[in-house]
């Protein structure tokens, strides 16, 4: 049976991915998961996903923004680098405020992921944004 | 770890070769140059941890050379040798920024505990400073980390509830439908609560005097009702906006003020009756910038209304208490509006609605030339 697309999920909450996995799942996707950057990278290589969940903050504060880093700019990377990248994260208020980390140096030239989402993800909302980059 | 490293500046070369010699044994780097200038030259170029100076030199003296690796850099460890050491001279050296002296001839010995001891207390600076530099680090990401650690529990709770209402793990049943409903609202409350709380604590007035710039009171209000389109539909309110074109720019810290206005909406709508109306209107009035916010609401008792602002303060009317609520959104709108240098006003009466007007100082000049494009504003 062909799915609509393989989603791969890097996080290190199994509870997130156990949900949004099943999500995805029961809505035709094929998924993958890595616990962390090091070896999502690995994932991303093999699996070759069409589109990355990302968390932001695992075993460090920005670990999402390295994962993103390496892919995007990685010379090994260089025939995954344009891979959809929907970031992740709970650290964001819903009010739209924007959350930055108060660390304009480290922050100043972080990659830009394709699209944001805040925790919890609604499953409706999920699929949308997952469908739309994927399309994309 | 490196070798700590030690200049010695001395006019003789027996004394230069001398001191080399003993401090060797103590597994440093020694470097030895016999002026004040080729001494500071040095130090300009690849810091030391510790200086030995000689104090009377020609050209510049010991006592210069002291005050000038004070001016470089003040955590550098000066010790002084002195030919003609009398209790003036000693103290002399010492207001200059010397963290010890030491009178000639002395023996090896004398030259390592005076050594020893600055080093010890170089490590120790270094050391207390890198803490401080970690502490700060800490507190500046703290906001962020605790949010972290509060809400992702919260989110991993509310995304197995969501899973379980989308029937994908089984179909439930009329009563576990409804429990789970009940569970998700809780939950959306104490999320709420959670993201209050900390815009309270990361709301910063410094912060927000930083980033007043000249912008257009309509962005942010159509910015502020993107997020609560659905909520007034759900309740079926109508909200009109009376926004002029020509209204000048007020001074606008826009994450912030858009945070305060879809505060006073969120509250408007919230706090209505099914089919209610809301009326955002933005006036010039001397020197201020007025937007109002009038709703056909619940309306507030007169004796409530001194209180309203009042962190964790919630109506006592039974309406109000039927709405989830946290008592913060007010006083974050208060601490948001009083950091732009702004006053909000309240009229209300109970049972035929509020109005809340927030004040804010009109932009000067012609506006467009305050504006800055926002580069670099990241996405978190």
């Amino acid at each position: 049976m062909s799915t609509k697309g393989k989603v791969l999920i890097v996080d290190d909450d199994p509870d997130f991915v156990k949900t949004v996995k099943m999500v995805l799942l029961a809505d035709g996707y094929e998924v993958a998961v890595a616990s962390e950057s090091k070896k999502g990278l690995e994932k991303v290589r093999e699996y070759k996903p069409d589109l990355i969940l990302l968390d932001i903050m695992m075993e460090s504060i920005f670990e999402g923004f390295s994962f993103l880093g390496v892919l995007r700019t990685a010379p090994e990377y260089e025939d995954l680098k344009s891979t959809p990248v929907l970031m992740v994260s709970s650290v964001k208020a819903d009010t739209g405020s924007r959350f930055a980390f108060d660390d304009g140096e480290d922050m100043g030239d972080a990659p830009e992921p394709d699209d944001y989402m805040d925790k919890p993800l609604k499953p409706k909302d999920l699929i949308e944004k997952v469908a739309a980059l994927i399309r994309k | 770890m490196e070798p700590p490293k030690i200049l010695v500046i001395d006019d003789e070369e027996i004394s230069r070769v001398s001191c080399e010699r003993i401090l060797r044994r103590l597994g440093v780097k020694v470097r030895l140059v016999g002026t004040g200038r080729e001494g500071l030259d040095i130090l300009m170029r690849e810091p030391q941890d510790l200086v030995l100076v000689d104090l009377k030199m020609p050209e510049m003296d010991g006592m210069e050379v002291t005050r000038r690796i004070r001016e470089l850099d003040p955590d550098i460890v000066t010790i002084i040798i002195t030919g003609y050491a009398t209790i003036e001279s000693a103290v002399t050296v010492m207001k200059e920024g010397a963290y010890d002296y030491l009178p000639k001839p002395f023996t090896p010995d004398e030259l390592l505990i005076v050594v020893r001891r600055g080093l010890e207390k170089r490590r120790l600076d270094q050391e207390s400073k890198s803490l401080r530099e970690e502490k700060e680090a800490m507190e500046r990401n703290f906001v962020t980390m605790v949010s972290h650690q509060l809400r992702s529990p919260l989110s991993a709770v509310y995304q197995y509830i969501e899973v379980l209402l989308s029937s994908i793990a089984g179909d439930l049943n009329d009563a576990q439908q409804e429990m789970l409903e009940r569970i998700r609202e809780r939950l959306d409350g104490l999320l709420q609560l959670t993201n209050d709380w900390l815009d309270m604590s990361r709301i910063q007035a410094g912060d927000i005097v930083h980033r007043l710039r000249a912008n257009s009171i309509g962005e942010c209000v159509s910015k502020a009702m993107a997020g609560l389109e659905v909520a007034a539909e759900q309740k079926k309110i109508k909200i009109t906006v009376d926004v002029p074109e020509n209204l000048p720019p007020a001074r606008i810290d826009r994450d912030t003020f858009r945070e305060a206005l879809s505060n006073l909406l969120s509250n408007a709508i919230k706090y209505n009756k099914v089919g209610g109306e809301v009326h955002i209107r933005a006036t010039e009035q001397d020197d201020w910038i007025v937007v109002e916010l009038r709703d056909t609401g619940f309306g507030l008792d007169e004796k409530e209304i001194p209180f309203i602002f009042d962190q964790f303060y919630r109506s006592k009317s039974r309406e109000v208490r039927e709405q989830q609520g946290t008592g913060l959104g007010l006083a974050i709108v208060q601490k948001i509006v009083r950091a732009h240098g702004g006053k909000i006003e309240v009229k209300s009466r109970l049972g035929s609605g509020s109005s809340f007007s927030i004040y804010l100082n009109k932009a000067k000049g012609n506006g467009s030339s305050d504006q800055i494009r926002d580069v670099g504003q990241k996405i978190l």
